[in-house]
């Protein structure tokens, strides 16, 4: 190799550090790292502080996983304790594609719009990585399926937390207020599974007080999600497609009878939706959350008249009043 | 959507360098303008990748990265050509395999878009689930999934008449309180979480406007082809609506946790400006049909600070409704 300059740039190190881990069958040290790996054996021999060169060890290693880039860190059992010892690798079975898994060039052109979805948020930064690493396959990719843009937010602030306790497999802690209550109430529990309906995000958890399955809307969490150490309980297989059943057996089962102004936006948009029956200007229409869609009856004013359920005629009736209060 | 390229991160450009070896190999030879082409990539970058990974290796047993511990390139075809060839590897040879998170994003957005009428009848979402969930390895329970939730008929119209380029006539109804048939030229589907929206070239105003699909109704298919609006669909924005001019701006009073909620209307770049519970906001709407339609969508959250005309309009309107339930002030 050419001598270097005095300074590698970051890919080039991060490049060179992970094929010398994954070429390592044992494993290599800090110190081995510090002083062989390209990027690194410049500035150790130029003279760089040994802290900075450990404090950019840590980034790098942080930098790796970010990139979902499997990297091990062992402690030999004789040395327990001393983390000048640690020796990380790559394992390369870990870090291959499995083999026989191929994608053909529509395949990759799906994946990439899957991905599209994600673009806000919280999780566009893995679907990023995901259509990246796509790109390692030599197959060409069909013309981009053109004129669709579908995308999920995923801006509730709970989310993050949420996903992170998810994977790691532990319980949780939250205010949540529940809509009526004047307050809002601790809760903790199991996170089971994160469920976007009708385009809000719902958390789907066993409540560790009650011993109950209970769902909860991401937007009344109104405390930042404390992580705990305990343990979650488990999540059966089908745990996702259980939650969006029970949304939706929820969505068959409440049925609203509203009096709708004819040829009116609101007339439109309710008439639209799934299960939707008309008899004149009355509509039977299912909903979710009674307290979601009275916001979005009370957003039609005059156009729409709750006849039935009496509670969801009182919440939009609360709703208007507050709205003439609050701009008296 | 078209969006200048942001620079490059040592991210991307790492995994550019970890994606270009199998894809080389993949490929046997490969031209630096098809690599670029593949990448997204600018050629001179794909010339610096190349460079880089042709004297990359691993320190080796004498720990001074010799020849034999170096990836080797045909220089002659590289050289001479533009060609890339790989003659040796080192450690890296395969794909990257995705991660449990980055499978999980993939997948839940393919369960969605299984559900969307272009593509729930194609077999072939399930054999890339089915591939995707075999490429990650170890296959835990699927943690994260968004709602297949009931798609207006017309989303299938709208898809046919973006694909086959054909022109539409709607009757669409307006946040103003006006109704009337359009003829439009439907060129890009958006969904917002549960909302449809379309984009679409307006006949009556000459102009790109942003519909909301369940405000359409009688949506048919013409016997008329689209005029070309290419130069039109690069300018669609990531914005749904774009201020203008005649915009009315109301000052509205939230709590600070309500702006996730509301951030479809929040100005574009909008960031607090102070950590206080409670904030207020300056929001643009095209006319007050808009503001009532938001306020009354978010009763217990927004309150409207001026100006008085504003004000008025949303009580006025929130009266005029209790008035159907005989509670009309």
């Amino acid at each position: 190799m050419s001598t270097a300059p005095a300074s590698v740039n970051p890919e080039d190190r991060l490049f060179h550090l992970i094929l010398a881990l994954m070429a390592t069958r044992s494993g290599l040290t800090k110190e081995h790292i510090l002083s062989t790996v390209r990027g690194y054996r410049e500035d150790t021999e130029s003279g760089m502080a040994r802290e900075s060169l450990e404090r950019r060890f840590e980034r790098d290693k942080d930098a790796l996983r970010e990139l979902g880039i499997p990297l091990e860190a062992t402690i030999p059992p004789e040395d327990d304790g001393n983390n000048k010892n640690t020796l990380y690798r790559i394992p390369k079975g870990a870090y291959d594609l499995p083999e026989g898994v191929e994608f053909t060039g529509r395949d990759i052109a799906l994946l990439n719009l899957a991905a599209t979805l994600w673009r806000e948020g919280t999780l566009s930064k893995e679907a990023h990585v995901a259509t990246r690493k796509l790109q390692s396959f030599g197959v060409s990719i069909e013309e981009p399926l053109l004129g669709f843009a579908p995308l999920i937010s995923t801006r509730d602030p709970a989310l993050t937390k949420l996903r992170d306790a998810l994977e790691s497999g532990v319980r949780v802690k939250f205010d949540y207020l529940k809509p009526g209550e004047a307050a809002a109430t601790s809760r903790q529990v199991s996170p089971l599974a994160l469920v976007n309906h009708e385009g809000r995000w719902h958390l789907y958890s066993h409540e560790t007080s009650s011993d109950q399955i209970k769902t909860f809307l991401l937007r009344r969490i109104v405390s930042s999600v404390t992580v705990l150490p305990e343990a979650a309980v488990a999540a059966s297989e089908t745990v996702s497609s259980d939650a969006l059943r029970d949304l939706e057996a929820l969505y068959n089962n409440q049925i609203a009878t509203l009096t709708v102004a004819p040829d009116s936006d609101a007339w439109s948009a309710l008439s639209q939706r799934q299960g939707t029956l008309s008899t004149g200007a009355t509509l039977e229409v299912h909903y979710t959350d009674a307290d979601i869609f009275a916001s979005e009856l009370s957003s039609y004013g005059n156009d729409v008249v709750v006849l039935e359920p009496a509670d969801l005629r009182e919440r939009v009736i609360g709703h208007l009043q507050k709205m003439v209060g609050h701009h008296a | 959507m078209p969006k200048p390229a942001p620079r490059p991160t040592t991210s991307d450009n790492l995994l550019l360098l970890l994606a270009l070896v199998p894809y080389v190999l993949d490929r046997g030879e490969v031209s630096v303008q098809e690599a670029a082409e593949h990448f997204g990539r600018t050629e001179s970058e794909i010339v610096r990748a190349v460079e880089l990974i042709a004297c990359a290796g691993i320190p080796g047993e004498n720990q001074a990265y010799s020849h034999l511990d170096l990836f080797d390139i045909d220089w002659d075809l590289w050289e001479n050509e533009q060609k890339i060839t790989l003659w040796n590897t080192v450690a890296l040879d395969n794909k990257p395999r995705f991660s449990a998170r980055e499978a999980a994003a993939l997948l839940a957005g393919l369960q969605y878009l299984a559900s969307h009428p272009a593509y729930s009848s194609r077999a072939d979402l399930e054999e890339v689930m089915a591939k995707l969930r075999a490429g990650t390895g170890e296959s835990p329970p699927v943690r994260i999934a968004v709602g297949a939730g009931a798609v207006a008929d017309h989303v299938s119209l709208l898809t046919e008449a973006i694909s086959s380029h054909t022109s539409i006539t709607a009757v669409y109804h307006n946040k103003r309180g006006e109704s009337g048939e359009r003829t439009l030229d439907p060129l890009l589907l958006e969904s917002r979480d549960a909302i449809w929206y379309v984009r679409a070239w307006c006949h009556t105003r000459q102009a790109l406007r942003t519909f909301r699909v369940d405000s359409m109704e009688s949506v048919e298919l013409t016997s008329a082809a689209q005029a070309d609006h290419s130069s039109v669909i690069d300018d669609i924005s990531s914005e749904l609506f774009d201020p203008s001019p005649t915009d009315v701006v109301v000052t509205i009073e939230c709590p600070a946790r309500a702006l996730p909620i509301i951030a479809d209307y929040l100005p574009r770049g909008f960031a607090p400006q102070s950590s206080e519970d409670t904030l207020q906001v300056d929001i643009p709407f095209a006319h007050y049909g808009s503001l009532t339609h938001f306020v009354g969508a978010n009763p217990d959250l927004v309150t409207v600070v001026g100006p008085a005309s504003a004000r008025d309009a949303v009580r006025v309107f929130a009266e005029q409704a209790l008035a159907g339930y005989d509670q009309g002030s």
